[in-house]
């Protein structure tokens, strides 16, 4: 893995994204998923956020790509995304939820079967080793 | 603008509007259509369900909207009194309407027999004491008759006759059926059928009186009346409905001198043009070579003639329509269900034509008769009856109007079929012209056709061709034709596996095995269809099973991990919370108190749901991502080793304890279970595979029920396959017999490569060998006779995977970077606090969702610890 193949995948652009490192390079694993924990300050009710980071693996001349997208199965209610298949139709990476199988594409965490179905997704950048997730706020201190 | 009339908006004459419509005549005519009724045309067919919820609304087959939109007028509630034929005029209760042509579907009356007693004819008392069952009108007056009362009789057992009962049994009276005749339905059943009929429908409750000449209607003393048959008894009722055949309603013909037959009925050409050619009759009004049609299929196709014919001399010339229209007969046959008891009736069913031979089966215990009436050469099937089971009217009808040769032994297809495979008619059998439905003259070509014309779908199909939406007696047939059609069109399409692979699971094992290709990457760059696609949920655990069935490596290895289903990811089965279960595996249901108090100990310190399986082994349930390196790392030091309940692969070999204790054991089950368990353990297949050894023929291992059912003889060992439990429970079938314990092992290697090497992804052993071309008998010619020379392969395959076989999880606690993935969050020790269990017969289970707070999944912990007293976390 060379340093500067990881590129910022969703197309949500959020211009004044707090970078927050989730966790490591050496964390992900390849063409599969892991789940990372997130939450707010104390000013900000303390929200926590569960986040599924996905990993697609260079091909060719396309770099590796990372995808966060909410960890949350909207179907089943439980915390299981980032256990889901990655796959795609007809070229559009998805996540296969584990549980029942409902699509959603890794851009815009929308479900392909339901269209009133929408998972949460953040952008996505690397800094050296470092895995970062934009969010719309300030992070708390104890967030890695 | 000609102007068009249509007399009648029943059944028939709304359908004449609707092909009128479809074939583009209201663009040429003004059309104006007369009903009698206040409602628009209805479905009469169904006319009982009236009582049982339905309203006149859903019943109805247009809406006024419809006839807007087709710029036809309707008049309902408004009677033709005559017309005018010299004039070109009808004359109604309102007014008067020219006509350019006429199309008169009148329809029937119901026939109401002379009987003394029930007020002058044209009374108002003789209307409310004359019931008859024909309108929703009469429905409704049926109703309020039956108003407080207990008992009604219905005259006439035909068809009508038993549906009218039908009525009054959902009107909640005690129902009786009055037939002149000695049997029901004398029209379409014969004697024998008859009385199956009668058994049926006297059993639910309904009094059936045959021979019964109803000859006065007098003041009863326990009811309304009392009903005098003609041998002297009587029956008493609060209200009678008449159901004694009907008759055409050619009134309005013969005022207006068209010509009429000598039994009634306006005479009709194979056109459907009465005396008059401009006037026209369709459906039950019309007599065409001195017969009516009762049917509403006949009905529809003279409608539909007389639409083309009119549309047609629109286009001035007629013959470029090409489709010129000559009403020919009809098929009189009838499928239905009385009062929910099957009655079929086919073509000849009273064996008339010359020479015909009937073959007849009954069976009393079950209320089933079936009769079959072939030509004198036994080469044709003539006709049919059936009551008590349609089951095989479809295959029967299609035998008959197709004119398809019959079976060597044409009894075959009217006896119980004992290997349970009755005689059907595949739908690539029946040739393009063969008719499916008859209510709306569907062929096999115009399904074709709808196909071709992109309709993929049932739903689609039915909408675009009308087939199946008159009666419905051809759903069953016309679904099984959709689905051969488009398997047969889906060759090229279909079989591939998914979206990224066009080949099937079969042609990817191959691949697989002769370019001796090891990953899923490398397949796809090599055969798939875009070489760097992802995959998908239907290709990539497929794959990783054939790479599994092939080269056994583990599954956990970096390269196989992203083509894992869910449970063979993390090695456990993910239950509905996000949480999973896990099986040690416990070979033949065999285990040591030291190891049964070591999974205690497991589940104690965990606090694991613990139940036992089906398969003879313990199901430790609620273990979250990170519990399970530490779970297994127990298990395994306390000697297991992983039960591969996750994967679709070898599950348990059940077993009887043998003749190591059981005084009735012929060979020691438990061992032959502990060596075949140990062989197969860990082998990936299509799909799971389960196995049992039975140590007697008392079978009480249930080894009949399985993949590879082993059952113990004086002798060895007798062999079965292809057993199944589950949703479609089958019977494995005797394979071999009297083996001994090496040639049972080699013929089992034999057998499950032979099935991982040639099944469909996701198959059973039962659904492969039911699809197998060849049965079972071509499964012994490879299996045992080595046909194919395939023996020797397939058992050096096996043995390959049984030397490569590593419990996965004990490699997978070698490999510390394979236990990363093993974390509920890379950043954070936290448990997953949306995992909330409560407390029921002392042990835990997921809360209900209700109990959870909607945001609990992205909220603090502590705020799923208000919901109730009852929650508790369980870390």
């Amino acid at each position: 893995m060379t340093t500067s193949t990881l590129t910022a995948t969703n197309d949500t652009s959020v211009d004044s994204s707090h970078w927050v490192t989730l966790c490591q390079r050496k964390d992900l694993v390849e063409g599969s998923g892991v789940a990372a924990w997130h939450e707010t300050t104390e000013a900000q009710q303390n929200r926590s956020y569960q986040i599924a980071l996905f990993t697609l693996p260079a091909t060719g001349s396309d770099a590796m790509q990372v995808f966060a997208i909410d960890h949350h199965d909207p179907v089943s209610g439980a915390n299981v995304m980032a256990r889901g298949l990655l796959g795609d139709q007809a070229g559009e990476p998805l996540v296969i939820s584990p549980l029942y199988k409902q699509r959603y594409r890794l851009k815009d965490g929308q479900c392909m079967e339901d269209a009133a179905l929408r998972l949460k997704v953040w952008p996505v950048r690397i800094e050296g080793e470092d895995i970062q997730v934009g969010f719309d706020h300030p992070a708390s201190a104890r967030t890695a | 603008m000609k102007n068009l009339i249509i007399i009648g908006n029943g059944m028939v004459g709304h359908h004449c509007v609707e092909q009128l419509i479809e074939q583009g005549a209201t663009a040429h005519y003004q059309i104006h259509v007369f009903g009698e009724e206040r409602h628009i045309a209805y479905d009469r067919v169904h006319l009982s369900e009236y009582f049982t919820g339905r309203d006149a609304e859903s019943l109805a087959l247009g809406s006024a909207e419809d006839y807007i939109a087709g710029g036809i007028t309707l008049h309902l509630d408004e009677v033709v009194i005559s017309i005018d034929r010299d004039n070109g005029e009808i004359v109604t209760s309102r007014g008067r309407h020219p006509y350019d042509s006429l199309v008169m579907a009148t329809g029937s009356t119901p026939f109401v027999p002379p009987i003394e007693g029930l007020g002058a004819v044209g009374s108002a008392e003789a209307a409310s004491n004359r019931l008859v069952y024909r309108t929703l009108e009469d429905l409704d007056q049926i109703r309020a008759a039956a108003k407080g009362k207990t008992r009604g009789v219905v005259v006439g057992g035909g068809l009508l006759g038993l549906e009218a009962a039908n009525a009054l049994k959902s009107l909640g009276l005690e129902a009786h059926v009055v037939e002149f005749a000695p049997r029901l339905m004398p029209v379409q059943l014969d004697e024998d059928g008859g009385q199956t009929l009668k058994q049926h429908i006297t059993a639910l409750g309904v009094g059936v009186h045959l021979n019964r000449a109803t000859t006065s209607i007098v003041p009863g003393d326990d009811y309304k009346w009392r009903m005098n048959f003609a041998d002297g008894e009587h029956l008493e009722t609060d209200l009678i409905v008449f159901s004694a055949g009907i008759r055409p309603q050619d009134a309005l013909a013969r005022t207006a001198s068209l010509e009429i037959g000598e039994r009634g009925g306006i005479i009709i050409d194979d056109e459907c043009r009465t005396s008059d050619p401009e006037i026209f009759a369709i459906g039950e009004c019309a007599l065409w070579q001195s017969r009516i049609f009762g049917l509403v299929a006949p009905g529809y196709q003279m409608a539909r003639g007389v639409a083309s014919l009119l549309a047609a001399s629109t286009h001035g010339e007629s013959d470029e329509a090409g489709d010129s229209f000559c009403f020919q007969g009809a098929d009189m046959s009838t499928k239905l269900k009385l009062l929910g008891v099957d009655v079929g009736s086919i073509g000849d069913a009273h064996g008339q034509t010359e020479g015909a031979i009937s073959y007849r089966y009954c069976d009393e215990a079950e209320g089933v008769y079936r009769r079959l009436v072939v030509s004198k050469d036994r080469k044709q099937v003539l006709g049919a009856v059936l009551v008590g089971d349609n089951s095989r009217y479809d295959t029967l009808l299609q035998y008959v109007s197709n004119a398809i040769a019959a079976p060597k032994d044409p009894a075959a297809l009217i006896l119980p079929d004992s290997s349970g495979e009755a005689i059907t008619l595949g739908a690539d059998a029946l040739p393009a012209t063969a008719t499916l439905c008859s209510c709306h003259n569907v062929s096999k070509g115009d399904v074709c056709g709808a196909i071709d014309a992109g309709h993929n779908d049932l739903g689609a199909i039915k909408a675009s061709t009308k087939a199946s939406t008159g009666c419905g007696g051809c759903a069953a047939l016309l679904k099984k034709v959709v689905d051969a059609e488009l398997e047969s069109r889906g060759v090229e399409v279909d079989h591939s596996l998914c979206e990224h692979f066009a080949h099937t699971r079969q042609e990817l094992y191959s691949l697989v095995r002769v370019e001796s290709i090891e990953t899923f990457s490398e397949l796809m760059a090599r055969h798939g269809r875009h070489a760097g696609a992802l995959g998908c949920e239907i290709c990539k655990p497929a794959v990783g099973s054939i790479l599994a069935s092939c080269w056994n490596a583990p599954i956990t290895d970096p390269s196989h991990i992203p083509q894992q289903d869910t449970n063979d990811t993390f090695m456990a089965n993910m239950q509905k919370n996000g949480t999973y279960s896990v099986v040690p595996r416990i070979p033949g249901g065999e285990i040591t108190p030291d190891k049964l108090i070591a999974i205690g100990d497991v589940a104690k310190r965990y606090n694991l749901y613990t139940k036992i399986t089906g398969g003879q082994r313990i199901d430790l349930f609620g273990a979250q991502l990170h519990e399970l390196p530490e779970i297994w790392g127990e298990l395994i030091a306390a000697g297991f080793e992983t039960g591969h309940a996750y994967g679709k692969s070898t599950r348990t070999v059940k077993s009887c304890i043998g003749t190591t204790w059981c005084r009735y054991g012929v060979q020691d089950s438990m061992a032959m279970a502990l060596r075949l368990e140990d062989r197969y353990k860990g082998l990936r297949s299509p799909h799971k595979l389960k196995f049992a050894v039975s140590g007697c023929t008392r079978e009480c291992a249930e080894a009949q029920s399985k993949d590879v059912g082993v059952i113990a003889t004086e002798n060895g060992w007798n062999l079965y396959v292809c057993g199944n439990g589950g949703m479609r429970p089958r019977h494995a079938e005797l394979f071999a017999t009297d083996l001994d314990d090496e040639t049972l092992i080699s013929t089992i290697d034999r057998f499950l490569m032979f099935y991982i090497r040639t099944a469909d992804r996701l198959q059973r052993t039962s659904v492969w060998r039911e699809g197998l071309e060849g049965g079972l008998d071509y499964l012994k010619d490879v299996i045992i006779d080595d046909s194919l020379g395939l023996g020797d392969v397939l058992e050096t395959q096996m043995q390959l995977l049984v030397e490569r076989y590593e419990c996965e999880w004990a490699n997978a606690l070698k490999h510390p970077e394979k236990l990363k993935r093993f974390r509920s969050y890379v950043n954070d020790q936290r448990p997953d606090p949306g995992v909330v269990n409560i407390v029921e017969r002392e042990q835990i289970r997921p809360a209900p969702t209700a109990l959870i707070a909607s945001d609990a999944p992205t909220a603090e912990a502590s705020s799923t610890k208000t919901t109730s007293q009852l929650v508790t976390e369980i870390r």
